[in-house]
């Protein structure tokens, strides 16, 4: 490795060329989130006046029955984006790698656009779908028969979770398709051209060739979806406002409605912990079950 | 690698003067008074001359500007929302600007971190302009004898707008007088396959704010909400408030709302109206204007203007609206004292009995009182308003004067009220905890 330092450049170098990021990093992150711990112990209401009050807002949360609600709300997101972005993302990879079908860039493009859409547009645009006189889910119901089906999509308690789940299971399956894809066109072909050679199926590719030398790809992905969806906020937010009642809230508008509609500050920096917590903690989890093994 | 390291830190600790230099230099300017020209007034509102929607305080900060080419401003202008979020967050951040807008339920909060400075010297220095205010208007922002804002409009928060042909095929030629008549009003439209009202609760405030204020009135009376507030001994969980509670909670049960009350907005809920496919919509006074602007011609002219019925056996005053406070300037508690005599002029000239008249033109029902109502052009809506005010009084607006975290609490609570997932007991139970916990 020695000898190639003579076009690496310094370690000097290196770090002044990072350190733009760096500093931006520690103010937009790092210092918001030392200050969030801080705040989280104070009771304070915003202004000059704060109150220290060691770890009562801790004890609190955890028998907040709104935030383990919250809570398992982003859970079941999760749930089903895992299964739902990644999984359909997956599947559509496979097809896009193979020679049936056609028109790839058409499909790739139109399943990514979502992607680059904000999360309020989206939340705006399936708010109108959703909607129960003009809208075109109940419009479809109601045009192939299905009358009886026609439901207040967003106002269900028992359904609304599922209704905002949608959207943001399927604003992200192109998302998670490029990155498959990327990983599948980097699998050496020949590897493909060994297997059919003795006889393997579409099928047993996927199963013994694709899946294995995925695997890598497929964590990380999991792991980008687990993160994300503890922090889902805005589409729900656009759609239901957290209603009806509490039924949609999700973790991060609780943080914002203790903070900025309660006022107060120091318990939603509180929550704002809580979610780290929660999150990094799921992950964690994910990384275990996935197996550390192959690592 | 040790000299690297001495580098990085010398870098990053340079780069940090320069930020926080930077983030300084705003308040360097501090001690230049005299005959240095006036510093600016930092102004922030919410009032776009340019918007879509025109508005009567946009008109009078515009007059002001040319009446008094000396002041200047330092003027950012927000949207409502974005305006609501900003002033929370600067007041979090301890940055609010000279003049700004706040509402009642800001007050107590503000002015627990002394944010805010009171105005009794500035309104002390104008007698007609103190005494020019309708009666009860400026309690709302009054702590302690001290008042911390003065407002500009400040109509009733609960208005239903009926559609009278509507109302007629049901069978009623007139708006129903009493509660018993008016849920009979609602079952019939039911009949007829009407939404009976039109009610867009998505921003969790409609509910609170236009109708829990004024029915909750009617069944408890005002002393119990200001025995409420000054922590005297009410509660929430008093048989009168859960019946109210339940009244409201009835009204869904019977079919009175639209399904998709809670995901569609208040301006939804218009729009249900203005197509004809609801009788009633209740809104506070601002819907007056937009019902004229925006509704189709004859839909604006079926429109009639009632309150709440009486409800029979209610021990509250059953002419009583829930109404007074608003949107009001106040000022910072840390402004130069250089500005306040500008600061006091600008007021004045915003929200004095000269403002009210223009106030009124544009369908909003001022704060200050106006002689003469019969020489102004109005409009046809805001004159059967003016009528329709005559008759009641108003009582206080819930979201506005109880604290923002138990506010909050009650519009959630209420929405699940309004979906079956609590009983009102319950309801006003978990109301009752929250205002129990913040006592403490």
């Amino acid at each position: 490795m020695n000898d190639s330092s003579a076009i690496r450049p310094k370690r000097i170098t290196f770090l002044i060329y990072l350190l733009p990021s760096i500093i931006l990093f520690a103010f937009m992150v790092l210092v918001p989130v030392l200050l969030a711990v801080r705040y989280s112990f104070f009771k304070w209401s915003g202004g000059p006046k704060m109150e220290f009050i060691g770890l009562d807002n801790y004890k609190v949360l955890i028998t907040d029955g709104n935030f383990w609600n919250a809570f398992v709300n982003n859970l079941l997101i999760v749930f089903f984006s895992v299964f739902g972005q990644i999984g359909i993302a997956f599947v559509i990879s496979i097809f896009l790698m193979s020679k049936v079908v056609k028109w790839k860039g058409f499909h790739r493009t139109v399943i990514f656009i979502p992607v680059v859409l904000s999360s309020v547009v989206i939340g705006f645009l399936w708010g109108m779908i959703y909607n129960q006189d003009a809208g075109m889910l109940n419009w479809m119901l109601r045009t192939i028969g299905l009358e009886s089906w026609i439901k207040p999509w967003l106002d269900d308690p028992n359904l609304v979770m599922y209704s905002v789940t949608v959207p943001i299971v399927w604003q992200y399956i192109g998302f998670y398709l490029i990155i498959f894809l990327a990983a599948m066109q980097s699998i050496n072909s020949e590897v493909y051209e060994m297997a059919e050679l003795d006889g393997a199926t579409g099928f047993k590719k996927m199963r013994y060739i694709t899946l294995p030398l995925l695997s890598s790809t497929i964590k990380i992905a999991i792991m980008l979806c687990i993160a994300g969806n503890m922090k889902a906020f805005d589409s729900i937010f656009v759609m239901t406002g957290g209603g009806p009642g509490s039924s949609s809230t999700v973790m991060a508008q609780y943080a914002y409605d203790t903070s900025f509609k309660s006022y107060k500050l120091g318990y939603g920096s509180t929550i704002s912990v809580g979610i780290m917590v929660l999150s990094v903690g799921l992950i964690i989890i994910s990384r275990m079950i996935g197996g550390r093994n192959r690592d | 690698m040790k000299k690297s390291l001495r580098g990085l830190t010398s870098s990053v600790l340079i780069a940090s003067v320069v930020l926080l230099a930077a983030c300084g230099s705003n308040d360097s300017k501090e001690g230049t008074d005299g005959a240095k020209p006036k510093e600016k007034i930092k102004f922030m509102h919410m009032y776009d001359k340019n918007s879509s929607q025109p508005s009567h305080q946009a008109d009078l900060i515009e007059n002001f500007k040319k009446e008094h080419p000396d002041v200047t401003f330092e003027e950012e202008i927000q949207s409502h929302d974005n305006y609501e979020t900003k002033i929370k967050t600067l007041a979090a951040a301890n940055g609010l600007p000279d003049v700004f807008l706040v509402k009642p339920s800001m007050i107590s909060t503000f002015v627990d971190n002394e944010l805010l400075l009171p105005l009794n010297d500035l309104l002390d220095k104008s007698e007609d302009w103190k005494n020019g205010f309708v009666e009860g208007i400026i309690e709302p922002y009054t702590i302690d004898g001290k008042t911390y804002g003065v407002q500009m409009s400040g109509g009733p928060t609960h208005v239903i707008y009926y559609n009278k042909d509507l109302i007629a095929k049901a069978g009623f030629s007139e708006f129903p007088k009493t509660w018993t008549e008016f849920e009979a009003l609602i079952k019939e439209l039911v009949k007829q396959k009407i939404t009976p009202i039109a009610l867009g609760n998505k921003g969790k405030w409609v509910a609170n704010s236009s109708y829990i204020s004024t029915l909750g009135d009617r069944f408890t009376g005002t002393e119990w909400f200001n025995s409420l507030v000054a922590n005297n001994g009410a509660k929430f969980t008093d048989p009168e408030f859960v019946q109210a509670l339940s009244t409201l909670q009835n009204l869904v049960n019977i079919g009175a709302f639209n399904k998709d009350m809670n995901s569609i907005d208040n301006n939804q809920q218009r729009t249900i109206y203005y197509n004809g496919k609801a009788a009633m919509f209740i809104e506070g006074s601002w819907a007056a204007n937009a019902v004229e602007t925006s509704a189709p011609k004859e839909i604006v002219e079926k429109t009639g203007l009632a309150v709440f019925p009486a409800i029979e056996g209610a021990k509250g005053a059953q002419n009583s609206v829930s109404g007074g406070g608003g949107w009001a300037y106040a000022v910072n508690a840390k402004v130069d004292p250089a500005k306040l005599d500008d600061i006091q002029k600008l007021l004045k000239s915003l929200t004095d009995s000269n403002a009210a008249k223009l106030v009124l033109e544009y369908g909003d029902i001022p704060s200050s009182k106006v002689e003469n109502i019969e020489s102004l052009e109005l409009t046809p809506m805001s004159k059967e308003l003016i009528k329709l005010l005559e008759t009641t009084k108003y009582s206080p607006i819930y979201d506005t004067r109880l604290s923002p975290g138990l506010t909050e609490l009650m519009n959630t609570t209420m929405q699940d009220l309004m979906i079956g997932k609590y009983t009102p007991q319950q309801a006003a139970e978990i109301m009752q905890k929250e205002y129990e916990s913040e006592l403490k």
